[in-house]
């Protein structure tokens, strides 16, 4: 009896406690931010001019006392994608790294969550692989900086010729670049040749637009019984819904991001059209992996994906002897699509002008012509710097062996950015964008009215 | 008649349960026999079996490499958690002093604090004292379980008290106390308990993934996590690497599946 009543004091005891660490432990997250936030402060310390942009007076690397910089890297800790990053890391440490003074040290950290727990833990973390729906979070989390704060600007000018200025937008928050483009690919649209022989379609033509596709996928489905398209209701971060409302003529979220805005006409029409697929069992939906597992196996003749998965595919097809076509994701009413970016974002925090120019000099070399022709050639994802398709000392052959590839660099110039989520509540409304989709294309739920639902819930939460 | 029906129904659940089993270590198997775009469909055999997944596995990863630092990790943890218990069973159970209770429900109640709660303290502990990336940063923090403590204290309980005094008379020191009459007789269920604790230091995979950085300290776990990623799934390699690592516990559970048996029907009923 006793013992009980000691427990029971002792397990309220306990539970009072740990409510008290909570709270403190998110003031102590709170300070860490801020702490670590201090990472751009710190390397304001690197002089101002008068227009307030960065200037280093001096180049404070030394190849005798050489600076190590810890990039966290998700595709690092990928078996699939690795060795391109170890190729990227050998090349850099034995070349521009040894002779400026500069040590690249990847990081593996397949969940993204080492990063935060050594931000928290005080350790250096210099560079971040980040998802670009995250960024704006990432600013409080992982204390990140903007280019602009850390770097010269004629150092970014000088470094950013030749890409896309569409795709400098990429990461921008509030006007200010807190991510580049690192990893990057567009939604592509995936064609087993055979299957859409068998039906009587030409699979070397992309169809016009989803009203063809859809019309694609009934004939499939009645001439061979397999799914007309594979495509994910949630699809990752909802990347490739982006890019579908979009092509629609529909926006996510309105310009200032204060307001969340797909329940609009052209938003429900897009998602209408696309309900169609699912409620007439001519696509398969699921998760991304059982998507992209059904067109693997020949389960479904047309797949929505990454350009990034496009090595696995040309492997699946070559084994099983089906021809692999690809182009771009079709639009609507005869028009282009708008696609939107996939993959990663560099972000930065630097600690020190002298970090600064170390992280500096990693960027430049995997953002740069020959990290570039390592990401595309042996990892999978586009080359942010188009030329470099043209270039025979880079990409000239791997291109005109895979003209898929080629497709998608032709649209880079077209990339909008997928949705940044306003920071605070960046988790919550990743999740909510995602059951959005889920709930509206794949349930008896009206389209219209489970938009609106969510959008008012959506932002409720931006307001709050 | 009805003994012969429930005996017949009897074997048809076992067999159905001993399906439910069986059936995942074979379509591991299988799958890891498979080529790319087969380990997508349902075939429940593969028509040209293949050891590609094999090789892709051990070019990979280091795999022997992971899995020694998994017997490493788990035999290391195992074995001081089995020690420290048997120290603290046998002093409470041997001592009364003021407070026992009191400190017996403090220690208790620490058993529903969650890992995730205290992990970056000892992160950044263990950060201090230098040993991060180390095998012993895995084994560190783990030297200590609240539940290995508990259940050796009620196994302890067992033996009669009249026992240890007759030795103490005798002139038996604490030490010899311990190691002549109450380990022998506490063989079994010391036994039982170190194979639940290999067990789940075996298949810890949070804390090692916070600090193992390179695949020389990784174990086995975050190997086979690895196979599976953000943008692309290695399925047949990481069946194949899934496969390898069954392979020590499947030899060790055949030569001790009625110690591993009898420890979880203890655990149950306990």
């Amino acid at each position: 009896m006793k013992l009980k009543k000691i427990l029971t004091m002792g397990l309220s005891l306990s539970l009072l406690a740990g409510i008290a660490a909570g709270c403190q432990s998110v003031a102590a997250g709170d300070t860490t931010a801020n702490t670590s936030g201090q990472a751009g402060t710190a390397a304001d310390a690197s002089q101002a001019d008068a227009s307030g942009d960065v200037t280093w007076s001096e180049n404070l690397l030394d190849p005798e006392n050489p600076v190590t910089v810890k990039f966290y890297s998700y595709s690092y800790a990928s078996p699939a994608f690795g060795t391109g990053f170890q190729t990227m890391m050998d090349n850099f440490n034995n070349g521009v790294g040894k002779e400026k003074g500069v040590i690249l040290e990847f990081v593996a950290d397949d969940t993204g969550t080492k990063a935060e727990t050594d931000v928290k833990a005080g350790q250096q973390v210099d560079i971040v692989q980040a998802y670009f729906a995250g960024i704006d979070g990432d600013r409080d989390t992982l204390g990140i900086s903007a280019f602009e704060d850390v770097f010269p600007q004629e150092e970014l000018d000088a470094h950013f010729e030749g890409i896309p200025e569409n795709c400098l937008n990429l990461g921008k928050v509030d006007d200010k670049m807190y991510g580049l483009a690192f990893t990057f690919s567009t939604p592509m649209l995936y064609i087993n040749g055979d299957l859409l022989e068998q039906a009587g379609i030409d699979p070397t033509q992309a169809p016009a637009d989803w009203d063809e596709l859809y019309d694609w996928c009934v004939q499939i489905k009645e001439a061979t019984g397999k799914y007309g398209l594979a495509l994910s209701p949630s699809n990752s971060t909802g990347w490739v819904t982006d890019s579908i409302l979009y092509s629609n003529g529909a926006k996510v979220l309105n310009d200032d991001r204060t307001a969340v805005e797909f329940a609009s006409e052209k938003g429900i029409q897009a998602f209408e059209t696309w309900k169609k697929f699912y409620t007439d069992g001519v696509a398969v939906g699921g998760t991304d992996t059982e998507a992209m597992q059904a067109f693997a196996s020949g389960e479904a003749a047309m797949h929505i994906q990454s350009t990034s998965v496009y090595t696995s595919f040309v492997s699946a097809a070559e084994t099983a002897g089906w021809t692999l076509y690809g182009y771009p994701m079709p639009g609507f009413n005869g028009q282009a699509s708008v696609p939107t970016n996939s993959g990663s974002a560099i972000v930065v925090r630097p600690d020190s002008e002298q970090k600064a120019q170390a992280i500096w000099e990693v960027i430049k070399y995997v953002t740069g012509d020959e990290g570039y022709t390592i990401i595309t050639s042996e990892i999978g994802y586009l080359p942010l710097r188009p030329y470099l398709a043209e270039d025979e000392n880079y990409l000239k052959d791997f291109v005109d062996a895979n003209p898929i590839i080629a497709a998608n660099i032709e649209r880079l110039a077209d990339v909008q950015p997928a949705t940044i989520w306003p920071g605070d509540h960046a988790a919550e409304l990743t999740t909510l964008y995602a059951d959005m989709s889920t709930k509206a294309l794949t349930t008896d739920a009206d389209v219209a009215q489970t938009l609106q639902e969510y959008q008012d819930q959506m932002n409720q939460y931006i307001q709050q | 008649m009805t003994k012969k029906l429930s005996r017949v129904s009897g074997h048809v659940i076992l067999i159905l349960l001993s399906f439910l089993a069986l059936f995942p270590i074979y379509w591991m198997i299988i799958s890891s026999l498979k080529s790319s775009p087969e380990i997508f469909g349902y075939s429940m055999i593969t028509t040209q079996p293949s050891f590609s997944n094999y090789i892709d596995a051990f070019t990979t990863v280091p795999l022997f490499r992971m899995m020694l630092n998994s017997v490493v990790v788990s035999l290391g943890t195992a074995v001081i958690q089995l020690v420290v218990a048997v120290l603290f069973a046998y002093a409470f159970t041997r001592w009364n002093f003021k407070g026992k209770i009191v400190v017996y429900g403090i220690l208790s109640i620490t058993w529903l604090i969650p890992v995730q709660a205290i992990m970056i303290p000892n992160y950044v502990e263990i950060i201090n004292m230098g040993l991060n990336n180390t095998l012993f940063a895995m084994i560190l923090p783990h030297c200590c379980s609240v539940f290995a403590n508990i259940s050796m204290y009620q196994n302890f309980n067992s033996i009669p008290k009249a026992l240890i005094d007759a030795a103490r008379m005798d002139g038996s020191s604490e030490l010899q106390i311990l190691k002549d009459i109450v380990l022998p007789n506490m063989k079994s269920s010391i036994a039982s308990l170190g194979i639940v604790l290999v067990i789940t230091a075996w298949n810890d995979y949070l804390w090692p993934t916070l600090v193992a950085r390179t695949d020389e300290v990784k174990p086995i776990q975050i190997g086979l996590k690895s196979f599976t990623g953000t943008d692309t799934n290695m399925w047949g390699a990481s069946m194949a690497a899934a496969t390898i690592s069954t392979i020590p516990i499947l030899i060790v559970y055949i030569f001790m599946s009625r110690k591993i048996i009898s420890s979880f029907m203890k655990g149950g009923i306990k």
